[in-house]
């Protein structure tokens, strides 16, 4: 029987796909970075392979030589049989489970199981696009490409507004499922009628009876052999909590946050900071109250205590399963609960505090390395009533810091050095960072003698602790250990330590890799091999290959969409800070845009050179880069004007693929498609990890106006 | 043929491509500095032998590395040059600090005083849970070291009036520096002891046993399974160190570090503490202490302290005489107890000691014998 249908119906499906897809790649992605604990590294690699895998099954969608009504019989199989694909690939996250809680699998094996998990997710939304093009004719590869970007924006508003936060993992993708299964009785609907239903509604209900079950066994396989008291999702995470006896345990995304039990951490790493101010009156604590630091601030006496928890979910959680002592302390009259953005509070805040703590821990992602910049030190500073006191705890070592780690504590000591004229350090495996514009009095006698004024008597850091950690000798060794190390401050618009946090974390994970990428830091020769490598292969590709030149400018126009759409992020969390919400607006705001772009490159500007579109993402790139270098006199203005820059990459890009599709003699629609999605997995991961900590934002929007100036050379018409 | 709109093209593509790299090296290069790395020093390694074809055995520990010609053990700190074993961390500490005594944790050796510790990179195992990992997983070429001969060290503490303690990696595979340094310790009235994880042959430890006074080893657990798969090493040549280090007189006291859900079940515990009985005596003192996350096991939660407790009680309950939970200041179980009259003999809270009753090695209260260095 064969299957002939309307284009819309065409169109409606591989929006469905696309939907879909967004929809499965969030919770997918979601449940990876679970499984490697919050790494971005990991999210940036399994996004890259989620892109790459959905290029290749674009590609693999193209070898079979169907006609349109075998291309439609494929696409009603395929979508029809979606939810139990989407299942199947929540089920498979499951390889990359830790055999006990907390370990971190081999970055290897990761990887592989992110390949063998998003194999059957990726397969329908690379499948589909190619099908439906086939199925619907070339001519029409804009119109299908359209619709599948515009659908994924719309779910991703979905997701961010409703289902995130009230949805299991498993019933999220049954949604998805669901929405492909819709799209294949649409496609077979006018042929078959009532038979059209008979996979997808058997898909379906084959998914929402396993979906429970799919969706508790990965739950609990993020907590081998652990009893669970509570497990919800937040905005900011998965949040969990565990039962170990009358131990609790609170982690998110597999990350441990605190326990009940965690006493003698929070006296290190709180009671020094109080101590070096005479009389603490006020106090600012960015992070780490809920671990014990908020009762061990109380006990010295202030008059009032403000702590920023941006997670309200975590603050409900600790609120009925906490320990004992910390729930009184939120409960306190002196304590001020704030849940929002430690950096808006610190920008928005009176000079008032004689003491702000911050904790830093190794920054996982970019949002925690903005708590390490000048900037918020700055912020910080002008919170600060005379005689105040900034704290920076961050991780270090007791003995000996390892190279990665006296990097990034190298970059945070010059960074507050030159905000402050008085910095000084009490190093150890918690290492704890002042400043102040007057001079400490850090002489153990004088702490000693302050512990005595307030009546107190710490478990661990008595007078005995306060002499050994500040025993000039380790200072000596630490200085030694630092004094070759990093000279870059780290900026909200360049967050160095950002990439030195990442660094430390792959050490840990592979520490062979970890050297290779350490030498290849600090030494030319690769980046020169490299150049003239790039230089060498495009010459001989520009004058040998010039039908290769539709796919490079997809390649280009995605790994630039890609990039610009990452600095734009990373600007507007520095300059507004992190809005959950609002960044999912953002998110689906580019994939309008590309979506909107799309349709006019389709529709009005059938006559315009490639090259003349590329200029165009030239041009934003360079806006950007105009933009960024006024931002910290204009930072209002400057972040209000994110969000429609965000629709500008997204529809120059988005302009991009109709114009490849329509200059390319050779290549298909699905082989375009492929080379956008590679462009993007590429600067996916390059772009995050490495180019915007290494370069800063600026210079990573130059080199992508640099890198479309060498599309528009490749793409230049001839008269 | 090559049109000159097409060179064009291709100069101005490869002019941006150079553009693009220029300004990544531009902006990359001159802001960075190099980890300073030293060259590190080679010394006649011991404890080896020769094989055909200017290989080497290494005979420190139970691996028995086979060596070829510039290639290095298991360690990476031990390495053959032409036919020759040399050690390349002999006077290199790359980590110096001044610890309380307490901290090792050594209890029955000389409480509230200090201890000099150092080490060196390099390690015989991979332990996931290491607490050092930056300088026990790391080469020498890969760690800011100085170089500190014996005497130098030995100098330092008796500047500090602290003991020599040979710590934080793995104090076997820079043996030969232990050896010497004690040995001039010795000489200067110093006291030397060694915090190991006991993986080492019979022979090397013998001859390093002559010169110290306390040895503090991990018994990291108490299965084969646990030790290949935590460790990538072995329970046995651990237990028999033990015995070899009993046999010697030296003062010795054990750590086990409790790891959530890994070797903290009770039947294990129970077999270890009877093992220590049978093997050691009463008297060795065995410490319960809390894991804390570090290196591959970022985010396994920190013991309970309900764990520790059982451990200990289990460990009393198997008759030994002195067992103590660490790394938790405040919790039961910290302070020493005498074994005769059950009073409390010494006091302490976390690294600090609080009171001491003991005069000459003996109980103030009743004058049994309470073993240990008291001085």
């Amino acid at each position: 029987m064969e299957l002939v249908g309307k284009a819309p119906n065409i169109r409606r499906s591989v929006a469905a796909a696309g939907a879909a897809s967004l929809l499965a790649q969030v919770v997918l992605l979601r449940e990876m970075l679970a499984f490697s604990q919050g790494n971005e590294l990991i999210l940036g690699a399994v996004l890259g392979v989620w892109l790459c895998l959905t290029a290749a099954a674009s590609v693999l969608g193209t070898l079979p030589a169907w006609d349109a009504s075998r291309a439609r019989r494929g696409l009603y199989l395929l979508l029809g049989s979606a939810p139990l694909g989407y299942l199947a690939s929540l089920a498979l996250t499951m390889l990359a489970a830790p055999d006990a809680l907390g370990e971190a699998a081999a970055l290897q094996w990761i990887l592989a199981a992110s390949v063998a998990a998003l194999l059957p997710a990726c397969s329908v939304g690379g499948l589909a696009f190619s099908w439906a093009v086939m199925a619907s004719g070339e001519p029409r590869t804009t119109a299908i490409y359209v619709a599948e970007t515009a659908a994924a924006a719309g779910a991703g508003l979905l997701f961010h507004f409703l289902l995130g936060e009230h949805l299991a993992d498993g019933w999220i993708l049954v949604v998805a499922g669901g929405c492909c299964a819709g799209a294949a009785v649409g496609v077979a609907w006018s042929e078959w009628r009532w038979k059209s239903l008979w996979l997808p509604s058997a898909a379906m209900l084959a998914a929402a009876g396993l979906s429970p079950w799919v969706s508790a066994t990965v739950e609990r396989s993020h907590f081998p052999g652990e009893h669970v008291m509570s497990i919800r999702p937040s905005r900011y995470g998965l949040l969990a909590v565990l039962s170990r006896g009358d131990q609790r345990v609170f982690s998110q995304d597999g990350v441990l946050l605190f326990t009940s039990e965690d006493q003698v951490a929070a006296e290190e790493t709180v009671n020094l900071p109080l101590l070096l101010h005479p009389s603490p009156r006020r106090v600012l604590l960015l992070g780490g109250g809920l671990g014990g630091g908020l009762v061990e601030v109380l006990r010295h006496d202030p008059e009032r205590v403000d702590y920023v928890e941006v997670d309200p979910g975590l603050l409900a959680l600790v609120g009925t399963l906490g320990a004992a002592d910390t729930r009184a302390a939120l409960a306190d009259p002196r304590v001020h609960v704030v849940t929002a953005d430690g950096r808006s509070l610190l920008r928005q805040a009176a000079p008032s505090y004689d003491l702000v703590i911050v904790h830093a821990p190794i920054p996982q992602n970019a949002l925690m390395a903005r708590y390490s910049t000048r900037e918020c030190f700055e912020d910080a500073r002008h919170a600060l009533a005379p005689g105040g006191i900034l704290a920076v705890v961050t991780p270090g070592s007791d003995t000996h810091l390892g190279e990665a780690a006296s990097q990034r504590h190298g970059a945070m000591l010059v960074t507050l050095k030159n905000v402050f004229p008085f910095v000084g350090v009490a190093p150890g495996a918690e290492t704890i960072f002042w400043a102040s514009n007057l001079l400490v009095d850090a002489r153990p006698t004088v702490l000693a003698g302050r512990l005595r004024q307030r009546e107190l008597h710490p478990v661990q850091t008595g007078p005995t602790w306060l002499f050994d950690r500040l025993l000039p000798m380790h200072g000596a060794s630490y200085q030694r250990a630092v004094a070759t190390a990093s000279t870059v401050e780290s900026r909200d618009f360049r967050p160095v330590v950002y990439l030195l946090g990442l660094l430390e974390n792959l050490q840990r994970l592979s520490p062979r890799l970890a050297k290779a990428v350490m030498a290849l830091r600090y030494s030319p020769k690769p980046w020169i091999a490299a150049a003239v490598a790039l230089t060498l292969v495009f010459m001989g590709w520009g004058l040998w290959h010039k039908r290769g030149a539709p796919g490079l400018a997809a390649a280009i126009a995605g790994g630039v969409g890609m990039s610009l759409q990452l600095v734009l992020l990373v600007a507007y969390q520095s300059l507004r800070g992190h809005l959950y919400h609002a960044l999912g607006l953002m998110l689906a705001g580019s994939m309008a845009g590309m979506a909107l772009g799309a349709w006019l490159a389709g529709r009005f500007a059938r006559r315009v050179p490639l090259a003349h579109a590329l200029a165009a993402i030239g041009g934003v790139a360079l806006v950007i880069v105009a933009a960024l270098s006024v931002a910290p006199t204009l930072p209002g203005f400057v972040g209000a004007a994110v969000v429609p820059l965000l629709l500008l990459v997204g529809g120059t890009t988005g302009a991009v693929y109709p114009l490849a599709v329509q200059a390319s003699a050779r290549a298909s629609g699905a082989h375009l498609y492929a080379w956008d999605l590679v462009g993007a997995a590429a600067a996916a991961f390059f772009t995050s990890v490495a180019a915007i900590p290494l370069l800063g934002l600026s210079a990573v929007a130059l080199v992508c106006a640099a890198l479309v100036g060498v599309a528009i050379a490749a793409n230049a018409a001839k008269a | 043929m090559l049109s000159r709109r097409d060179f064009f093209r291709s100069c101005g593509g490869a002019g941006c491509l150079l553009a693009a790299a220029g300004a990544t090296g531009g902006v990359l290069l001159p802001a960075q500095r190099a980890f300073a790395k030293s060259t590190p020093r080679a010394h006649p390694a011991r404890f080896w032998k020769k094989l055909p074809q200017k290989a080497v055995e290494c005979e420190l520990c139970p691996k028995h590395c086979k060596v070829e010609d510039r290639e290095r053990g298991f360690c990476g700190v031990r390495e053959n040059r032409d036919g020759e074993y040399v050690t390349l961390v002999w006077g290199q500490p790359c980590a110096v600090h001044l610890d309380p005594i307490e901290k090792k944790p050594l209890f029955h050796f000389r409480p509230g005083s200090r201890a000099f510790s150092i080490a060196t990179a390099g390690c015989n195992l991979e332990c996931k849970c290491c607490q050092n990992w930056d300088i026990s997983q790391s080469k020498p070429e890969d760690v800011d070291f100085q170089f500190m001969p014996p005497d130098e060290v030995v100098r330092m503490a008796r500047e500090y009036d602290a003991c020599v303690t040979f710590t934080y990696s793995e104090p076997i595979v820079f043996l030969e520096y232990c050896i010497d340094t004690a040995t001039a310790a010795r000489k200067a009235g110093v006291r030397s002891t060694m915090v190991t994880g006991g993986s080492g042959e019979s022979a090397p430890m013998k001859e390093a046993l002559k010169v110290l006074d306390a040895v503090k080893v991990d018994l990291k657990g108490f299965t084969e399974n646990y030790y290949r798969r935590m460790c990538k090493g072995k329970l046995e040549p651990v237990l028999k160190t033990l015995e070899v280090i009993r046999g010697s007189g030296v003062w010795l006291e054990l750590v086990h570090l409790c790891i959530p859900g890994q070797n903290d079940g009770e039947g294990e515990i129970r077999d270890m503490c009877r093992w220590v009985k049978q093997h050691l005596g009463t008297d060795v003192p065995l410490h319960f202490t809390r894991f804390h996350p570090e290196f591959q096991m970022k985010n396994v939660a920190p013991t309970p302290n309900a764990t520790l407790v059982r451990c200990r009680e289990i460990g009393l309950a198997e008759g030994l005489s002195f067992v103590y939970t660490g790394n938790v200041p405040g919790l039961a179980g910290e302070d020493t107890g005498c074994p005769r009259c059950h009073k409390t003999v010494v006091f302490r809270r976390g690294f600090e000691l609080l009171e001491m009753h003991i005069k000459n090695g003996r109980c103030e209260f009743c004058g049994a014998v309470i073993p240990g260095v008291w001085s």
